[in-house]
C-alpha cells in the first residue's frame, strides 16, 4: 500500500522535543556552576520543579481533556520548571520551587491555552508572583563555596549563613560610595562575586552553544546585552561612585541567564527577528532601571513581563516588506480585506 | 406579594443573578478591600443597606421621577444614602472608618446599587424593591465575606483578625491563628484578589454545571423527550 | 525599476535541503522502452480541456493531433493546449480513466493501443530550416498546434503565453535552468544532451519576442551543464548565463526573475506585466523541436529517482506511458516501495495507483521507502518561533496565515496577503512543530475563492433585482402619464367643445319639465356650469321617468286592489289613466328634444323614483341611485366621445355634424360633472335630499 501524504515529502530532522532537549542540554554548564557555588540545594530545586511541572501539566491536560502522554513528551514544562528553579536561591524552602512551578505552569500557561498560546513567560511570571508573596524567602542566598561547612537541610531554611546577592547588596550600600563599598568584604564578600562570575560564565556558555546549533537567534541576546551595557557605561562613565560597571551588571543576578533563555523564549517574545532585536533592548533598557531606581534588586522578571506586554506590538511594527509590495504594512490599523 | 416572588428575588439576588460573581459589577470595593474579613464585613454591611434604603427610595418616587433625569436623580439618592452610612461609621466604627477610607464615598459609584435602582427597583413596588435590594446586598456581602476569609486565612494566616473594629472589645477575641507565622503576600495584594475572585467564579460555575447535569437527569427519567415535529395537525 | 544584470542578487529566506541528485545523474539520458498502450488525458494543461478528434477504432500515428481545444462562441482564442498521440496504433478507448492528480480525479482520456510501428505521420516535413521567414501568428501558430506548455511543471499553454509577450514590449527572455527541487535532474540531463536545441529554441524566441535581455539562469550545482551551455552559447553573445547559488526556491519564476535581474514581480501581476517572460528549459527545447523539426509534444524528460529503484536515472519517456512501465525500468523493488511522488519532495504529490500515466507536467517520479522520505510527524502547538518566516522566499508571516486559516478568519489571511504565498513548502520544511502549513494555506485559499464567488452571485442577483425594480417603476410611471395625457386630451376636448355648444339653440319649455324636477340633481345642477338647454333636457327626462314610474305604480296598485276584490276601484283606475297621459305627453316632447340629447340613457328615473315618494330609506338609496347616474353618465360620454371620433374618421362627414356631436359630447360629460357632484355632495351630507313629491 502506498501512502498518501501531502507535501512537503521532507523535512529537517530537528523537531520540537529535540529543540526543547538542547535547551536543557545548554543549561547545563550554569547549572554546573551554580552546585559548585552554591550547594545541592539547586540540583533539590531543579528536581522539585521538574517533577512539579509533569505533574500540574498533566493535571491541567486531564481536565482539558487533551491527549496528556504526547503533550507531557514536548519537553516544554519542564524546560519551565528548570528556568525557573535555576533563578531560585538554592537554600530556598521545598514549597517554594513547588508553588513556583505549579504558578507557572497551570495558571500562565495551561489557562491562556497550553503550549505556544501564554503571552507571558511562564517562568518569569513565577518568579514576580514568588517574589512578591514571600519577599524573604527569595533573597536568602547561602555563602557561597561554604555550604558542605554550614550543613545543609532538604525541607526548610537551612542554618546555613546567609547572605544578599551582589545586587542587593550594592543596592543597600546606602551613603557608601562604590568604591568604599568594594572595599568593604563584610558587605559582599569576594567570594560571592567570584560565585557568581562563574556561574554567569556558565549561563554564557550554554547560550553561545545554542546560538551555534541555531537554536536560538542572535537577535534578542545581542540587543538586550548591548542595551544594557551602554546605559551601564553611560551612567558609571558619569558617576563611577553611584552606578555600577556594565561588568558588575552583566556578572550579577540573572542577566546572562536571561539573554540566552529567557528572552529568547519564542511563545512571549516577539516574532520577527528585527522584532525581536527590539524585545532585547526593551529587556535590556528595563531591567537597568528598574535595577537603579526600581524597588527590587533583581528586575528581569519584571523587565521580561513588560517586555511580553510589548511584544504584540513589536510584531505590528516589525511586518516585513511581502515580495511584491512596495512598502511594509506597519503600525496598529491593519487592512482587514483582501487587496 | 407572594411568596414565590421573595423565593425568586432571593435567588436571584443570591446566586443566579450574584452581582459579584455573575454580573461582575462593584469589583472595584470588592477586590480592594477584602484583604481581611473585617474590612470586607464593614464595606458589606455598608453597602448593603444604601441598597436597601436606595432601592426603596426609588421604588417610592419611580413614578414621579421623568425619564430623562432618572439616572442623575437616583445617583443622588444613593449619594445621601451613601452619606448617612459614611457619618454613621465615622461616629461609630471610627477606626474601619479610617481604614476603608476612600472606598466608603466610593459605593456611590457602584454599579451594583445603581444598575439594580434603574433595572429593578424604578420598574417595581416598594416591597419587591426592598426584598431585592435586601438579597442583592445579602448576595455582595457573602462574596465580599468568602474572598475577606479566604484572603485573609492564605494571606496572614489569621481569620478574623481586628473585629474589634466593627463589634468593639469583646470582638478581639473571635481571632483565630489558622496558620502561625503565615505569609503569602501576594494574597494580600491586588493580584491575590483577582486569583481568588476567579476561582470564586470557577466554582460557582462548576456548581451550576453540576446541577444542570443533576435536573437532566432527573427530568430525562421522568418527562418523555417531548415531541419534535414541525407541523403538529390537531 | 530597471533590472540590473551587472550582479546575482538575493532573495529572502530559502533553505538547503539535502540534494539527493547524484543518484539520478549517473547513467546517461535515454529513450524508455516503448509502451504498449498510452493513456493520455485530454487536460494536460490550465485552461480549457481539449476535444477528442479522433473515434474509437481509428488508427493513428505517432505525432498526429488527437484532440484540440475548441474555442467559445464569440472568442477568437481559447485557454488550452492540443494532445497528439505519442505512439502508433488504435484509438482503443475513450473513456474517463483515473489521472494523477493530488485529488485522485478522473477525466476523459485516449487510450491508444500501439501497433509496434511507431510510425509518423505520412509525408511529414522533417526539418524546417527557413523558420525566420514565418509571420510572428504563423510562428505562434505552429507552437500552439504542438500543443507545448509548460514543462517546468505549471503546464500553462505555452503559445498563449509567448502570444502575451510578443503583444508587449519583453524586456527580458529568462530561460530557467535552475531546477531546485532535490531529486529532479531532468533539466540538467537535457542541457548535457541537447544545449544546442535549447540555443535554437532560444533563437526562436527571441525572434518572436525581440526581447532586450536574454539570460539563462542556472544553479551552481550543475557543473556538466553550465559547462555545455558554455560551450553551446558561444557563439551567441547576446545568450547571458547566470550561475545562481544553490538554494530552494531559486527556480520559482518570480525568485529567479528577482536573483538574476533584482525585478520584483508586483503582487497580484504576473511576469509579462513588467516585461519578462520565464520559460522552462524543457519547453524551449519543445518549442525548437516543433518550429525547426516539427515534433508535437509527444515525449518529455522524466527523472525517475528514489531509493526504490535499482537504476534511478533520466528517461525520455512518451506521454501517456503508464508509471509501473516506467518505473520498472529503472528497476523498481516493489518491497521498498511505499511512497510514489510525482514532482519533487518539495512541491509533487503523492500518487497510489501505479497504472497512472505519465503527463506533460510530470517531471519527476519519486519512488521511494518512508525512512527515506520521512513520514510526517504529528501537528504539534505553535511556538511562534518565526523560523517559517525566516525561510519564506516571498516574505511572507507564515506563522500569522497560519493562525488565521486555522482558525477560519480567511478574510484577514487574504489582508496578510495569503495570495502571495507560492506554495513552495519551505515554511512545512523548518517548522518544528510539524504543522502542515502549505495545507493550511491552500484550504484558505480554496474557501476565499468559494466566498468570492458566493459574493459575486449575491452582486449579480442584486442587480438582476434592482434593474427589474427600475423597471417596474418606470412602467407605472409611463403608464400614469400617458393616464395624464388621456385627462389632459379630454380636458382639452370638453373645454373646446363648451364653446360651442354655447351657441346651441335652447330647448323646449322647461316649465312642463320642472314639476318633476328633483332638488339634488337641480342643486347639482345650479352648482355646475350647465347650459339651460342641457338643464331642461335633463329634466324633460326626469319628468319622464316620473310619468313612467307613476304609470307602473298606479298599474300595480289597480292589480293588487282587484285582486284583493275590492270594490271601489274607480279612483285607482282613474290615476291609471291620469298617469298614462302624461307619459305619452312627456313623449311626444322627447321625441322634440331627442337631437339635443341624444345617447343619455336617462339615468333621472332611479332619482325621480325616489323622489316620487318610494318608500325605500332615503339615504342610501338615493347614494346609490346617484351612484347608477354617475355611471351612466360616463357611458353616455364615452359614446359621444365614439360618435365623434367615427365622425371625424369618417370622410363625408360635415362641420355641421361634427359640431353637433362634440356639442353632444359637450352635453354628455356636462352632466357627467354634474352626476358626479351630486354624488359627493350625497356622500357628504348626512341629509342629503329633500323630498319632493310627484
Amino acid at each position: 500500500m502506498l501512502s498518501l501524504f501531502a507535501a512537503p515529502h521532507s523535512h529537517v530532522p530537528r523537531r520540537m522535543p529535540q529543540v526543547m532537549r538542547q535547551v536543557m542540554f545548554a543549561m547545563l554548564p550554569g547549572i554546573i556552576g551554580l552546585t559548585i557555588a552554591f550547594g545541592p540545594g539547586i540540583l533539590v530545586n531543579l528536581l522539585l520543579s521538574m517533577v512539579t511541572a509533569l505533574l500540574t501539566e498533566a493535571w491541567i491536560l486531564r481536565l482539558r481533556h487533551r491527549p496528556v502522554g504526547k503533550t507531557l513528551t514536548d519537553g516544554s514544562a519542564v524546560v519551565t520548571g528548570m528556568l525557573l528553579a535555576v533563578a531560585l536561591p538554592a537554600i530556598a524552602p521545598w514549597w517554594i520551587p513547588v508553588l513556583g512551578t505549579f504558578f507557572a505552569v497551570a495558571v500562565t500557561k495551561q489557562l491562556f491555552g497550553g503550549l505556544g498560546q501564554n503571552p507571558f513567560n511562564p517562568a518569569m511570571a513565577a518568579y514576580a508572583f514568588l517574589l512578591i508573596s514571600f519577599p524573604l524567602e527569595m533573597s536568602l542566598w547561602p555563602q557561597p563555596f561554604e555550604w558542605h561547612i554550614a550543613g545543609f537541610s532538604w525541607y526548610e531554611t537551612a542554618d546555613a549563613v546567609t547572605g544578599a546577592t551582589p545586587l542587593d547588596a550594592f543596592r543597600h550600600k546606602g551613603m557608601l560610595t562604590a568604591e568604599e563599598f568594594w572595599q568593604q568584604p563584610q558587605l559582599l564578600s569576594p567570594d560571592m562575586v567570584l560565585a557568581w562570575e562563574w556561574v554567569a560564565l556558565g549561563w554564557a556558555l550554554g547560550g553561545v552553544w545554542l546560538l551555534w546549533q541555531r537554536v536560538i537567534h542572535w537577535q534578542a541576546p545581542v540587543g538586550m546585552l548591548s542595551a544594557l551595557s551602554l546605559l551601564a557605561a553611560f551612567f558609571y562613565g558619569v558617576d563611577p561612585s553611584h552606578y555600577a560597571s556594565p561588568w558588575f551588571h552583566w556578572v550579577s543576578g540573572a542577566t546572562l541567564l536571561s539573554a540566552f533563555f529567557i528572552v529568547t523564549d519564542p511563545v512571549s517574545g516577539a516574532t520577527s527577528r528585527l522584532g525581536q532585536c527590539f524585545f532585547g533592548i526593551g529587556v535590556g533598557i528595563l531591567v537597568y532601571v528598574i535595577r537603579t531606581w526600581g524597588n527590587y534588586p533583581d528586575a528581569v522578571a519584571f523587565a521580561v513581563l513588560l517586555m511580553n506586554f510589548a511584544a504584540p506590538t513589536i510584531d505590528y511594527y516589525t511586518r516585513p516588506r511581502v515580495h511584491g509590495h512596495r512598502k511594509a504594512q506597519r503600525g496598529l490599523k491593519q487592512k482587514d480585506s483582501a487587496p | 406579594m407572594s411568596q414565590t416572588s421573595v423565593r425568586e428575588l432571593a435567588i436571584n439576588g443570591l446566586w443566579h443573578n450574584n452581582p459579584a460573581l455573575v454580573q461582575l459589577l462593584g469589583l472595584c470595593p470588592l477586590l480592594a478591600v477584602t484583604g481581611s474579613v473585617v474590612n470586607a464585613l464593614g464595606l458589606g454591611l455598608a453597602t448593603l443597606s444604601v441598597l436597601v434604603g436606595a432601592n426603596v427610595a426609588v421604588s417610592l418616587i419611580r413614578h414621579h421621577v421623568p425619564t430623562s433625569v432618572r439616572l442623575p436623580a437616583f445617583v443622588m439618592i444613593i449619594a445621601s444614602f451613601v452619606t448617612c452610612a459614611e457619618l454613621l461609621m465615622q461616629a461609630y466604627t471610627y477606626s474601619l472608618y479610617q481604614i476603608l477610607g476612600i472606598f466608603i464615598p466610593l459605593i456611590v459609584t457602584n454599579c451594583a446599587i445603581l444598575g439594580r435602582a434603574d433595572a429593578f427597583a424604578s420598574r417595581q413596588p416598594v416591597s419587591a424593591a426592598a426584598v431585592d435590594g435586601i438579597m442583592m446586598g445579602l448576595g455582595f456581602l457573602a462574596v465580599l465575606l468568602v474572598l475577606g476569609a479566604i484572603r485573609e486565612v492564605l494571606g496572614q494566616g489569621t481569620l478574623f483578625s481586628g473585629m474589634a473594629l466593627l463589634f468593639g472589645e469583646y470582638a478581639k477575641h473571635w481571632q483565630i491563628n489558622v496558620f502561625a507565622d503565615w505569609h503569602l503576600l501576594i494574597m494580600i495584594l491586588p493580584p491575590g484578589a483577582f486569583f481568588t475572585m476567579s476561582v470564586l467564579i470557577a466554582l460557582k460555575n462548576i456548581i451550576d454545571q453540576q446541577l444542570k447535569k443533576r435536573q437532566a437527569a432527573v427530568s430525562n427519567t421522568v418527562h418523555a423527550q417531548p415531541s419534535r415535529r414541525v407541523r403538529v395537525t390537531d | 525599476m530597471t533590472p540590473d544584470f551587472s550582479r546575482v542578487h538575493r532573495f529572502h529566506g530559502g533553505i538547503q535541503p539535502p540534494e539527493h541528485k547524484q543518484i539520478s545523474t549517473t547513467m546517461p539520458l535515454q529513450a524508455a522502452a516503448l509502451p504498449d498502450r498510452v493513456v493520455l488525458p485530454l487536460q494536460q494543461s490550465s485552461g480549457l480541456m481539449a476535444q477528442a478528434v479522433v473515434s474509437v477504432g481509428d488508427y493513428v500515428y505517432r505525432g498526429q493531433c488527437i484532440a484540440q481545444v475548441k474555442t467559445l462562441e464569440g472568442q477568437s482564442s481559447a485557454l488550452g493546449a492540443a494532445v497528439h498521440a505519442s505512439i502508433s496504433g488504435h484509438v482503443s478507448e475513450l473513456a474517463t480513466l483515473p489521472v494523477p492528480h493530488p485529488g485522485g480525479l478522473q477525466s476523459p482520456c485516449i487510450v491508444i493501443e500501439s501497433d509496434g510501428l511507431d510510425l509518423p505521420v505520412p509525408d511529414h516535413v522533417q526539418r524546417q530550416d527557413d523558420w525566420q521567414d514565418l509571420e510572428a501568428e504563423q510562428l505562434l501558430a505552429t507552437i500552439g498546434a504542438a500543443g507545448i506548455v509548460g514543462l517546468g511543471g505549471a503546464g500553462f499553454p505555452t503559445h498563449t503565453k509567448l502570444a502575451g509577450g510578443f503583444a508587449q514590449d519583453t524586456r527580458l527572455l529568462l530561460i530557467n535552468a535552475a531546477e531546485c527541487e532535490p531529486y529532479i535532474t531532468a533539466d540538467d540531463m537535457l542541457l548535457r544532451q541537447r544545449s544546442a536545441a535549447l540555443i535554437e529554441g532560444i533563437q526562436v524566441l527571441v525572434h518572436l519576442l525581440e526581447p532586450e535581455h536574454v539570460v539563462i539562469g542556472i544553479e551552481d550545482n550543475k557543473s556538466e551543464a553550465i559547462a555545455c551551455l558554455r560551450a553551446a552559447i558561444d557563439d551567441d553573445s547576446c545568450i547571458q548565463l547566470v550561475v545562481v547559488p544553490t538554494r530552494y526556491p531559486s527556480g520559482g519564476e518570480k525568485q529567479l526573475i528577482q536573483l538574476v535581474s533584482g525585478l520584483e514581480v508586483p503582487s497580484g501581476k504576473r511576469p509579462i506585466d513588467i516585461g519578462v517572460v520565464c520559460q522552462n528549459v524543457g519547453t524551449v527545447v519543445a518549442v525548437a523541436d516543433a518550429v525547426i523539426r516539427h515534433q508535437p509534444l509527444i515525449e518529455r524528460v522524466v527523472t525517475v529517482t528514489g531509493d526504490a529503484l535499482a537504476q534511478p536515472r533520466n528517461f525520455y519517456v512518451r506521454l501517456g506511458t503508464s508509471i509501473e512501465h516506467v518505473l520498472t525500468q529503472a528497476g523498481l523493488r516493489p518491497q521498498q516501495l511505499q511512497r510514489l511522488i510525482m514532482g519533487g519532495p518539495m512541491m509533487g504529490f503523492a500518487l497510489t495507483d501505479l497504472s497512472l500515466p505519465v503527463v506533460k507536467t510530470t517531471n519527476c517520479l519519486l519512488a521511494g521507502s518512508n525512512e527515506a522520505l520521512g513520514a510526517p510527524g504529528e501537528e504539534m502547538p505553535c511556538i511562534r518561533c518565526g523560523e517559517c518566516e525566516a525561510v519564506c522566499p516571498a516574505q511572507l508571516l507564515p506563522q500569522q496565515l497560519y493562525w488565521f486559516s486555522a482558525h477560519q478568519q480567511y478574510q484577514k489571511a487574504a489582508s496578510f496577503d495569503l495570495w502571495d504565498c507560492i506554495e513552495c513548502g519551505a515554511c512545512a520544511y523548518v517548522c518544528p512543530s510539524d504543522i502542515p502549513l502549505v495545507q493550511y494555506y491552500r484550504h484558505a485559499k480554496d474557501e476565499l475563492r468559494v466566498l468570492t464567488d458566493e459574493a459575486q452571485k449575491a452582486e449579480q442577483a442584486r442587480q438582476r433585482f434592482e434593474a427589474r425594480q427600475a423597471r417596474l417603476t418606470r412602467q407605472a410611471e409611463e403608464k400614469a402619464a400617458k393616464r395624464a395625457a388621456r385627462a389632459a386630451k379630454a380636458q382639452q376636448i370638453q373645454s373646446a367643445s363648451k364653446a360651442t355648444a354655447a351657441s346651441q339653440p335652447k330647448a323646449t319649455s322647461d316649465d312642463s319639465l320642472s314639476s318633476n324636477a328633483t332638488p339634488p340633481l337641480s342643486e347639482s345642477a345650479s352648482t355646475s356650469s350647465i347650459s339651460p338647454s342641457l338643464r331642461s333636457s335633463q329634466q324633460h327626462k326626469i319628468a319622464l321617468a316620473a310619468a313612467q314610474v307613476a304609470l307602473k305604480r298606479a298599474d300595480k296598485q289597480l292589480a293588487a286592489a282587484k285582486a284583493r276584490r275590492e270594490e271601489d276601484v274607480t279612483a285607482l283606475e282613474a290615476k291609471v289613466e291620469q298617469a298614462r297621459e302624461k307619459l305619452k305627453a312627456l313623449q311626444n316632447v322627447s321625441d322634440t328634444l331627442s337631437d339635443t340629447v341624444s345617447a343619455s340613457v336617462t339615468p333621472a328615473t332611479p332619482v325621480t323614483a325616489k323622489a316620487s315618494g318610494s318608500s325605500t330609506p332615503a339615504v342610501s338609496a338615493s347614494l346609490k341611485q346617484l351612484k347608477i347616474t354617475r355611471a351612466a353618465a360616463l357611458s353616455a360620454v364615452k359614446k359621444a366621445e365614439k360618435g365623434l371620433l367615427n365622425l371625424q374618421r369618417a370622410t363625408d362627414a360635415t362641420a355641421e355634424q361634427l359640431d353637433a356631436q362634440k356639442a353632444r359630447l359637450a352635453g354628455a360629460q356636462e352632466q357627467f360633472e354634474a352626476a358626479e357632484k351630486a354624488l359627493q355632495k350625497a356622500q357628504l351630507a348626512t341629509e342629503p335630499t329633500q323630498e319632493s313629491n310627484s
